[in-house]
């Protein structure tokens, strides 16, 4: 199978003063094939969105920039394309949906006006077959009354009905890859479920990669196919949905996994990974997650772990290698 | 929307009676009194003097008299001029049309060059543009209007002799050309004196929107960055914009005074002054009318426009 997606080596670094960089992500390796789901986990300031931001390339004018690696999409390197060349990648090739739905369509176009707009940007198409199409997408994503709908403002709508209308808008276009990045945070839970649904079915209906951005196991579990875990800039574990559960074998996976509650278990409080995730500029110097980590040892907090691979898992630790150099540095 | 607009136009009444009121009084309060400057020309007995204040009026008690002057403007009357000695109504007739001549060309022109202006330092912030941007606004904010009046006469009349320093047309010219060349001086003096406050509020508004959720939404459709600018942001920026321009526009119709005194331009600021100093309460507040009852209509207007500005703001 091809992978329309594939990051090799990805490195961005921010500017957090005059000529003072601290770097975001690091190494990031992945690759999506057509109507699959690589589902990205990790706690807020991983790294995550910053990943999926460098692959649309918005990041921060200015401050954020891609400072290593390729980001190919359909074998031609993103990274290297002209502000031009991207401008028309971006929502034909590859669209992108937000964590809110509440502020990510403007206030004061109606929801016909914004789904039009995506269309005739990018293939030429009268206003009216626009408006029909959009029509039909709006159907296609649940969208009672899709007729009436258009002509409405966003703020007509409720949160979920929004974040509908905008994976309506993002699959338009039928893009190779779909980045959603956090797509249910700021939804109901139970409109969570419809939403998530609705992107696993339209996914295989269109035999799109979607990349999903979470930091809710349970979204992982019910979604993805494969399983990338961030830890403050890097990847830690990289698996198959289904043995990275059953198997996790890096201590951060292992307490996120923890932290999900149980209704099999009688606990008077729940797990939760002590600290929080260090600032960018004071990571430590070998293992990015010995500060947190239950299984920490001295060469954990001086050198950097390998990326080891097992199987068909990758893990970052060094619980399992004997090696004792550092290849990735 | 019929509702709303007859609401407020009930909320504006006892607003405008406020305005008045406390023009009327203050004006009143001042010493001297138009009796006074009428004296003055010829030497008065003390019964002659009587006899003028008790024909002006000025014998009752102010608020009497304040009531006898809304009486009549209910009837339209604006009572007379009492140095110009002419009807308040024709005094304004023929002084708001040169007003709204050289304020409306500025703020017209402010508009124009001020958006852009606006947008491109919100752009690029912090870059060479926006801090030129900054220097000029600030400048034309905080730079006396009559320091700028007597600059550009200095160097476009005296110096390069190419602009009238004086006026609304040669004596005898009724042209257009020779009134454009009048009006361009004190109308560009104008524009720069409030193109600050617009550039200032375009740059804050945009770059405040430009941090919005739906700004990389429509960055990741695919749009040109023209169109992200143009269409999604100074759209959605429009408001305080607008605002910022309404605030202006009591000035068109209340005349630029200082300007106008600069330029001997014929408009409502020097009407208004001269009636100042001559105590001459019926033209005070002839303006006074004027002017409020084109700011409660602006705001009025202003009201509207959001609703249509914004469509989450309620119509109604």
């Amino acid at each position: 199978m091809s992978s329309p997606l594939e990051v090799k080596g990805l490195r961005v670094d921010f500017k957090v003063g005059k000529n003072k960089y601290v770097t975001a992500v690091k190494d990031i390796n992945l690759s999506i094939e057509r109507g699959k789901t690589l589902g990205i986990v990790g706690e807020s300031g991983c790294g995550k969105s910053v990943t999926a931001n460098a692959i649309m390339q918005l990041l921060p004018k200015g401050i954020g920039s891609i400072e290593a690696g390729s980001i190919l999409l359909d074998g031609q390197d993103i990274t290297k394309c002209t502000p031009d060349e991207i401008r028309q990648i971006r929502g034909k090739k590859i669209s992108m949906i937000f964590q809110d739905p509440m502020t990510a369509l403007n206030p004061v176009y109606t929801v016909g006006n914004q789904l039009i707009e995506m269309l005739r940007v990018h293939q030429k198409i009268s206003r009216k077959d626009a408006f029909e199409y959009s029509v039909k997408m709006l159907e296609k994503v649940g969208i009672p009354s899709p007729r009436e709908r258009m002509k409405e403002y966003p703020h007509q709508l409720s949160g979920g009905m929004r974040q509908r209308v905008m994976i309506a808008m993002a699959l338009s276009t039928e893009p190779e890859v779909l980045i959603a990045d956090e797509p249910t945070t700021a939804l109901d839970v139970t409109i969570q479920a419809q939403i998530l649904e609705l992107i696993n079915q339209l996914k295989v209906k269109t035999n799109t990669a979607v990349m999903l951005i979470t930091h809710d196991m349970g979204v992982i579990a019910e979604s993805a196919d494969d399983v990338m875990v961030m830890y403050g800039g890097e990847v830690v574990e990289y698996d198959e949905v289904v043995p990275l559960f059953e198997n996790p074998m890096h201590p951060y996976t292992r307490d996120l996994l923890n932290s999900i509650p149980r209704l099999d278990e009688d606990r008077e409080e729940l797990y939760s990974i002590k600290g929080t995730v260090p600032g960018l500029a004071d990571m430590p110097k070998g293992c990015h997650f010995s500060t947190r980590c239950t299984e920490c040892t001295n060469k954990c907090k001086t050198r950097k772990p390998p990326t080891v691979q097992i199987g068909g898992k990758l893990v970052k630790c060094w619980k399992y290698t004997d090696r004792e150099d550092t290849t990735d540095e | 929307m019929l509702k709303f607009i007859v609401k407020r136009i009930l909320i504006s009444i006892p607003i405008f009676l406020c305005i008045t009121f406390a023009v009327f009084v203050l004006s009143n309060l001042a010493p001297g009194s138009p009796a006074d400057v009428i004296a003055q020309a010829g030497n008065l007995t003390e019964e002659a003097y009587r006899q003028l204040e008790i024909s002006l009026g000025l014998d009752k008690p102010i608020y009497v008299r304040y009531a006898i002057w809304l009486g009549d403007l209910l009837k339209g009357y604006f009572g007379n001029s009492t140095t110009l000695y002419a009807p308040v109504s024709y005094l304004i007739q023929k002084r708001i049309g040169p007003s709204l001549l050289l304020t409306g060309t500025s703020i017209v022109l402010a508009t124009l060059l001020a958006i852009p202006l606006g947008v491109i330092a919100a752009c690029k912030p912090y870059s060479a543009w926006d801090n030129a941007s900054s220097v000029v606004s600030f400048l034309g904010v905080s730079l006396p209007s009559f320091f700028l009046c007597l600059v550009g006469i200095y160097v476009f009349s005296v110096k390069l002799a190419i602009l009238p320093a004086s006026g609304m047309h040669n004596p005898g010219d009724e042209s257009l050309g020779d009134l454009l060349r009048h009006l361009l001086l004190p109308s560009l003096i104008v524009c720069v004196l409030n193109m600050g406050s617009i550039v200032k509020q375009t740059r804050g508004a945009v770059l405040e929107v430009l941090g919005e959720d739906y700004i990389k939404t429509a960055r990741s459709k695919g749009l040109k960055e023209k169109v992200v600018i143009i269409k999604h942001a100074l759209r959605n920026a429009l408001i305080p914009i607008v605002t910022t321009i309404g605030m202006l526009v009591p000035m068109l119709v209340g005349g630029a005074v200082v300007t106008e005194q600069c330029f001997g331009w014929p408009g409502m600021g020097s009407l208004m002054i001269n009636a100042i100093s001559t105590r001459d309460y019926n033209t005070i507040m002839g303006c006074t009318v004027v002017i409020s009852v084109s700011v409660l209509v602006v705001n009025l207007l202003l009201d509207i426009l959001y609703t249509y500005l914004d469509p989450r703001i309620k119509k109604g």
